[in-house]
């Protein structure tokens, strides 16, 4: 039997090459390319008939749009809604990436920590240099010793500020990154069981793991949401903190 | 059959059709992060451009036109909510206007007619005392009249009587007719 990692394994559909670069286009890439389709379908599909009082399927579209307005109205305020198309297409592409995974046989983009990593060190780049940009070097490094700390304490302080300020990337690319690599694998594996104990015994023994596997399947999808949520509010909060510095 | 008619099919991994197993993680193989990063990029960005100069502009512009309708309904309510009480404060304004005027109509009309009527009631008055006073002396005159007369009447009626009686004349005086009646007048 296949190993449970194995649905993760990169498969190249072209094969490209650019300055020494594989850029091939593999199956990661065309469970991208999906996600990028179905968002287009979606948003399309929404929006192809604009009414002042909206259709069934133009209100969900504009729930999304609400949903992220909100988010970003409670986590930044009104200052961050510059970064609404980020932030929307961001819990969008991840979202619907994660749900597309959940389909047997495909892909799930988001279970590469390198994918996750990227999107997550572009974001921590970008909300570096909005820092920057909004207030200053000087200002910027203040942020990471806090007014009102004794001096002593800040030898302790601002290098843990430092540490827990660099390892945002990571703790964001890993934290959807393993769930999403966890939850296929556990998925995987009850299914080897549902196999295995149901050839063993005439059927019968698989009918407890495959409870458990629809049930898991269930508790995937949500954490499918759950995560694309997490991410975008967390990139939310990082785009507040460099707004405002408390 | 599943390969051909699984709309999704591209997306297959081997998982099933797997026949040698590797060992580790695929995630941490370096081999393939440089394509992975190069097509998120790209799909990345092509998917925001979309979303920012396309999709999302249509979802503000149909929200503000949303807004906006629901605004100028409301304008439009409270301007006629405000028309609507003016004309309700006009038409008390007017009707109480109405009111006093049509009162003191009345009262006008009350006193011109009860002058009217007084004016009357005093003409007829007069005109009755006038008519009686008149109609006492007539009575008075006929009565004198009819008390001068009658003597001479009785006198007549006797005479006549008599003669029917006996068949012979008699002529009689209002004198003596007094007399027997006792009136010396």
């Amino acid at each position: 039997m296949a190993s449970p990692l194995a649905q993760f394994e990169i498969k190249k559909l072209i094969e490209m090459e650019a300055f020494g670069f594989d850029l091939s286009f593999t199956n990661s890439s065309l469970a991208m390319t999906m996600t990028v389709f179905f968002i287009i379908l979606f948003m399309y599909i929404g929006l192809r008939n604009l009414e002042i009082i909206p259709s069934k399927k133009q209100s969900i579209v504009e729930s999304s749009y609400e949903f992220i307005s909100g988010m970003i109205g409670d986590n930044i305020g009104n200052e961050g809604m510059k970064y609404f198309s980020f932030i929307f297409t961001l819990f969008l592409f991840i979202l619907v990436g994660n749900l597309l995974g959940m389909l047997p046989y495909s892909f799930t983009w988001t279970s590469h920590i390198i994918v996750t990593f990227a999107i997550a060190f572009f974001i921590f780049i970008g909300v570096t240099f909005i820092a920057i940009y909004k207030h200053g070097v000087v200002k910027f490094l203040k942020f990471f010793a806090p007014a009102g700390v004794p001096k002593p304490m800040l030898i302790l302080l601002v290098p843990i500020e430092i540490i827990s300020y660099l390892s945002r990337p990571i703790s964001l690319s890993v934290r959807l990154f393993a769930n999403m690599m966890a939850g296929h694998t556990l998925l995987k594996v009850i299914g080897g069981f549902v196999f295995v104990l149901g050839a063993n015994s005439f059927i019968v023994g698989g009918i407890l793991p495959l409870a458990f596997l629809i049930a898991l399947t269930g508790l995937e999808i949500v954490i499918a949401f759950l995560q694309a949520y997490v991410f975008a509010i967390l990139t939310c909060l990082y785009i507040n903190d460099a707004i405002h510095l408390h | 059959m599943l390969r051909y008619t699984f709309p999704f099919y591209l997306l297959l991994t081997d998982t099933i059709l797997a026949s040698e197993e590797k060992g580790g993680m695929p995630q941490l193989n370096p081999e393939s992060f440089s394509s992975q990063i190069f097509w998120l990029i790209i799909l990345f960005i092509v998917l925001f451009l979309i979303n920012h100069f396309f999709f999302l502009p249509k979802i503000k512009k149909i929200r503000n036109k949303r807004e906006e309708t629901i605004q100028s309904y409301l304008d439009e309510a409270k301007k006629l909510n405000d028309s609507f009480n003016s004309l309700v404060e006009k038409m008390n304004k007017e009707f109480n206007e109405a009111k006093m005027e049509q009162n003191t109509l009345i009262k006008k009309a009350f006193e011109e007619n009860k002058k009217i009527f007084d004016k009357k009631i005093l003409e007829i008055n007069n005109d009755f005392e006038e008519k009686k006073s008149q109609l006492n002396s007539d009575i008075e005159k006929n009565k004198e009249l009819i008390s001068n007369e009658l003597p001479k009447l009785c006198v007549n009626l006797s005479d006549n009587l008599y003669e029917k009686i006996m068949g012979e004349k008699n002529k009689g005086s209002v004198s003596d007719f007094k007399k027997i009646v006792g009136d010396d007048r």
